[in-house]
């Protein structure tokens, strides 16, 4: 399932592991998982949940690999084994089609040390049926997203591979984060709130709901010695199927709009 | 000075013609409706088939074999399918009983999810409906050159890859 497309997030960073400083790329996978790898040698460094993952026991801390990965099978079974399974059973697997994380991105503040992942908490039922699937046609079964989605940012040190902190937010997160050096990290939630919060701790420092969703993530510049963050609202067709079960949003207006606020 | 002015009206009349899609009959608002502001052709495919978009739920209805009478159609489209991923599109759906008899706290996980794009009102319900049985439903499995330029206007490139009849 969540190999249909890598589309997420990546960030680089220069960082010490194991006492020896070198240059990192970091992927927020839609798996759940968060890899880390060495910028110029594409070494496996670590990986770590950042989310709720059921759909294999673990990565390999050795190759990088799912612990259930095997080279000698062209389709792989995993722990909830929905892709290969053609016997109509609906099983839970998570993350969510959606993710994790998924093309928004993950920042790393050089004021923790610390990588702050957005990411849409929820799991799908998914019923295989491969006597759907016709040549030339997508097809093969279906999911269901069958609770409310939510968000959230987890912390994460790369050097280690260790989940420092984690937030819960009451909608997804479709948009990326953004850390300052004066110490936030901000995010836009789906249902049109942008919060700040406190890069130490996670405590929401200042939020406000300005009535329509994002799926854009907040920037930052100054003017004359004064700083902004800006921030663009409106959600695509995927951002707003996250709230399908809200019914709360379902009067949600979706104006493009550019919200800006002075620090 | 006349010949000149029924010229250019003439000649503004041919571009608005050609700029229009030729697909305007009866069912244009329904179609409407089916492709562009409740998107069911995301998951169903264009034609119905059942066949939708790479990143939609799956297992979606063919509604070219469906045998589901006009009033049931409209109770599918504004009720959803509980414990499915068909929508509902009435936004009340379940906030009251008018839904197979139950409510959303009766339904909990099951009840049907808000549609990722736009509600609908009874009006384009019906449109849709009417749109379904006039040029989906009953259509047969092969799909056709002419039916996809009904839906796209005529010349439409995607619609090459189909058969002419």
């Amino acid at each position: 399932l969540h190999s249909k497309t890598r589309s997420s997030s990546a960030a680089t960073a220069a960082c010490a592991t194991n006492g020896e400083d070198r240059k990192i790329v970091t992927h927020a996978s839609r798996s759940g998982f968060n890899h880390v790898f060495d910028r110029n040698s594409g070494q496996f460094i670590n990986a770590v949940p950042y989310t709720k993952v059921t759909w294999t026991k673990g990565i390999d801390p050795k190759t990088g690999r799912p612990v259930d990965y095997d080279p000698s099978k062209d389709v792989q079974v995993y722990a909830e084994a929905s892709n290969v399974n053609n016997d109509k059973v609906t099983r839970s697997v998570c993350p969510s089609h959606a993710g994790g994380n998924n093309h928004w991105p993950a920042t790393y503040s050089r004021n923790t040390g610390l990588l702050y992942i957005p990411s849409v908490e929820g799991c799908d039922d998914i019923t295989n049926d491969h006597s759907r699937h016709v040549k030339g046609k997508f097809d093969g079964g279906g999911y269901v997203a069958p609770d409310r989605l939510t968000g959230s940012i987890a912390a994460v040190d790369p050097t280690t591979g260790e989940m420092k902190m984690r937030k819960v937010l009451p909608y997804s997160i479709f948009g990326g984060t953004l850390s300052t050096a004066g110490g936030l990290v901000m995010t836009g939630l789906v249902d049109g709130t942008l919060v700040a919060l406190d890069d130490k701790t996670l405590d929401v420092l200042w939020s406000l709901n300005v009535g329509t969703g994002f799926n854009a993530p907040p920037m930052t510049y100054s003017v004359d010695g004064k700083q902004y963050v800006a921030i663009a609202s409106g959600l695509f067709r995927n951002a707003r199927g996250s709230l399908s079960k809200s019914p709360e949003m379902r009067n949600l207006s979706n104006a493009t709009m550019v919200f800006v606020f002075g620090l | 000075m006349e010949s000149p002015k029924l010229l250019l009206a003439l000649l503004l009349l041919a571009f608005v013609a050609a700029a229009l899609p030729a697909r305007a009959d009866d069912y244009d608002f329904g179609r409407r409706m089916f492709l562009n502001k409740a998107q069911c052709s995301y998951c169903h495919g264009w034609a119905g088939d059942g066949a939708g978009e790479p990143q939609s739920s799956g297992a979606a209805a063919n509604l070219r074999i469906t045998t589901l009478t006009r009033d049931q159609l409209i109770e599918v489209i504004s009720c959803g399918i509980p414990g499915k991923a068909m929508p509902h599109f009435d936004e009340d759906a379940y906030t009251d009983k008018r839904c197979y008899g139950v409510t959303d706290v009766e339904l909990g996980r099951d009840t049907p999810a808000l549609p990722p794009g736009s509600t609908l009102n009874k009006r384009e319900i019906a449109a849709v409906t009417d749109y379904l049985l006039a040029k989906v439903v009953g259509r047969g499995p092969e799909i056709t050159k002419i039916e996809c330029e009904e839906a796209y206007g005529e010349g439409a490139r995607m619609c090459n890859r189909y058969p002419a009849k």
